[in-house]
């Protein structure tokens, strides 16, 4: 056996010893919901947003709508996750913090501040459910 | 499970036929293999290209039309390397019946598996073993994670399944994945691989299966691994290319990221096939194959936007390959144009998004800085330098990220001697380099904090580059001088 060989033979060995660990453990158990999954849905799962599910046929054919929450939108700061998961729900409406829309879309953390941040914001609450989302007409 | 399997063959027969025309007549080894792993991604890239133009010039009927065109688009390819009568090829060979065919599909076949075991070697048999069972459990790990987080992570998310949503849910709306009204985060220009190929997974089933887009997902991964095996069982031994490939399916990044349904995976898969059919094209000096080469580098760039960097990395490794040829106008008609002319079609779909539709003003391009601030940008502050040159060692070095990819690496180079850099396998690493070289410069003239971009997207960015340097140095570890007279 020359060098070469030999060489080749420690850098697979050493391939094969670096490889073993990485993939221990590996996951014995058959995940729940597998199997739905490959049927292509899963009844069990719900998208994030989903709570908005009983509001979204209110929106009828809405663009944009201007999303509003417990705490005043601040330029500086990264989109609240809330309003992304929001976004992903309702598309094709698109959600903005950066102008007031003819549509907003409420979502506090209770009534009461729904409505007192849609009055501060300018807004007519015309559908809610009653637990801090909303969706508001501008006055 | 008919749906699943609906989904990866509504991609993978299209996907093939495009590899089968790509690779044809080009006297390339196992060219089956090949086509086996280029199918998946090129059938997902014919969709999204298809899809974006069809919404572009059909608006609300761009669903329709993308199918149209896909369906057309798969008959065109049957017929084209399954032609009738006498047609001949570019070779100037005769194109068989279907018989012929059958008969030299099979006989290839039967070449690629030895009719008995006594053929093939202990050694070979336990790494077919070891990398069957590596592949299981990524399997595993894959199946798992998904299914606990089929959404994906923060990119799959809010960008890529988001602008997919646009497509599926009111094609009459679709342009409002290039609004700016929700913000910067949403990155209205991105280019739409991703997001055609998603949307692509629920047109063909009619409704937002979560399956769809982890199918996706999957498909570039495997076809990133089963790229490499082809390459490396080519190129190498069978041996050698199944250890390695299970070395690389234990690769941590490549596991974590294929579930997050993120874009790296699949522009790691791109630039990987960009690099490998120029080295092809280069050894063989053969003008098609960088034609592809250059239709891989596109996808690439319509993947992401770090694909024209890597696309400007390709033509300059092809024009220093070339250097040593004294006709400069021959190397540009017969290597540089093909690789340009093969990018066009993604780089006017991404013209279009930038020019026309994604209109916020880009990182760079628009951001209004002259020359001089990125002058200032990128000489005026050794510390930044400091810091980014360190932390991309810290990454580099981080054992549970890569299980040691890039001490493999570095010791190939090192140790690899000239011989090994030899047949153009150069160009893996320099391109490989010239990646990591890109994103270096990007992080001293980001708009982004510096720190939050080292955070959230610098050791992901590092994976792009991660299937030219295995490749590399094993290739160049490896490589056989009777194999590489046998692949000529």
């Amino acid at each position: 056996m020359d060098i070469r060989n030999s060489a080749s033979y420690l850098i697979l060995g050493a391939l094969i010893s670096a490889t073993i660990p990485a993939v221990f453990p590996v996951a014995s158990k058959r995940p729940l919901g597998l199997s739905m999954l490959m049927h292509g849905e899963n009844p069990d799962f719900f998208h994030p947003g989903h709570d908005w599910g009983a509001l979204k046929p209110k929106l009828n054919d809405a663009h944009t709508a201007t999303f509003i929450q417990d705490q005043a939108y601040d330029p500086q700061k990264l989109p609240p996750e809330r309003m992304l998961m929001l976004q992903n729900y309702l598309a094709p409406l698109i959600l903005t913090q950066k102008s007031r829309e003819a549509m907003a879309i409420i979502d506090c953390s209770s009534d009461a501040s729904a409505k007192k941040r849609a009055g501060e914001m300018g807004y007519q609450i015309t559908h809610s459910d009653g637990r801090g989302r909303a969706i508001a007409l501008k006055k | 499970m008919m749906i699943s399997l609906g989904i990866l063959a509504g991609f993978m027969i299209p996907g093939f036929l495009a590899a089968r025309a790509i690779v044809q007549g080009r006297n390339i080894p196992q060219s089956l293999g090949l086509s086996a792993a280029l199918s998946l991604p090129l059938g997902f890239a014919l969709y999204s290209c298809l899809i974006f133009f069809s919404f572009v010039t059909a608006q609300s009927k761009g669903a329709e039309l993308a199918l149209c065109l896909y369906l057309l688009s798969t008959a065109a390819l049957a017929v084209s390397i399954f032609p009738c009568g006498s047609a001949k090829d570019v070779s100037g060979e005769t194109w068989p019946s279907p018989r012929q065919l059958m008969i030299r599909l099979v006989t290839e076949a039967r070449i690629r598996f030895p009719s008995s075991l006594s053929k093939v070697s202990w050694i070979t048999l336990l790494a077919l073993i070891f990398f069957a069972f590596v592949t299981w459990s990524y399997l595993a790990y894959f199946a798992a994670q998904t299914a606990s987080n089929p959404l994906g992570g923060w990119d799959a998310r809010y960008f890529w399944l988001l602008k997919a949503r646009f497509y599926f849910r009111d094609p009459a709306a679709w342009q409002g994945m290039f609004s700016s009204l929700p913000g910067e985060w949403s990155h209205p220009d991105y280019p739409l691989m991703m997001p055609g190929a998603y949307a692509g997974s629920w047109f063909l089933v009619n409704r937002e299966s979560l399956i769809g887009p982890i199918l996706v997902s999957l498909g570039f991964a495997l076809s990133l691994a089963g790229l490499i095996l082809w390459y490396l069982w080519v190129h190498t031994s069978a041996r050698v290319a199944l250890i390695a490939g299970a070395f690389f399916m234990s690769i941590p990044m490549w596991r974590f990221w294929s579930t997050t349904l993120y874009a790296d995976i699949p522009l790691a898969f791109f630039m990987t096939a960009a690099g490998m059919f120029t080295v092809l094209g280069l050894r063989k000096q053969d003008s098609r194959l960088l034609f592809s080469a250059g239709i891989f580098a596109g996808l690439a760039l319509w993947t992401k936007d770090e694909g024209l960097l890597f696309l400007i990395w390709l033509c300059l490794c092809v024009g220093a390959a070339s250097a040593p040829f004294k006709d400069p106008l021959a190397v540009l008609k017969n290597r540089i144009l093909p690789l340009v002319l093969a990018v066009i079609i993604p780089l006017a779909a991404v013209f279009l998004i930038k020019k026309f539709l994604g209109t916020t003003g880009g990182q760079f391009l628009g951001s209004g800085r002259s020359l001089a601030d990125y002058g200032t940008l990128l000489f005026g502050n050794f510390q930044k330098t400091q810091l980014i040159t360190f932390v991309f060692g810290l990454f580099a070095s981080n054992h549970a990220q890569w299980n040691g990819l890039w001490f493999l690496v570095l010791f190939a180079a090192l140790f690899c001697g000239r011989r090994g850099y030899g047949s153009y396998r150069w160009v893996y690493l320099t391109l490989a380099i010239l990646v990591w070289f890109g994103y270096f410069v990007i992080l001293h003239v980001t708009r982004f904090d510096l720190k939050f971009q080292i955070e959230t997207a610098l050791l992901r960015i590092m994976s792009h580059s991660m299937g030219l340097a295995f490749i590399f140095s094993i290739e160049s570890l490896f490589f056989t001088r009777k194999k590489a007279i046998k692949n000529r």
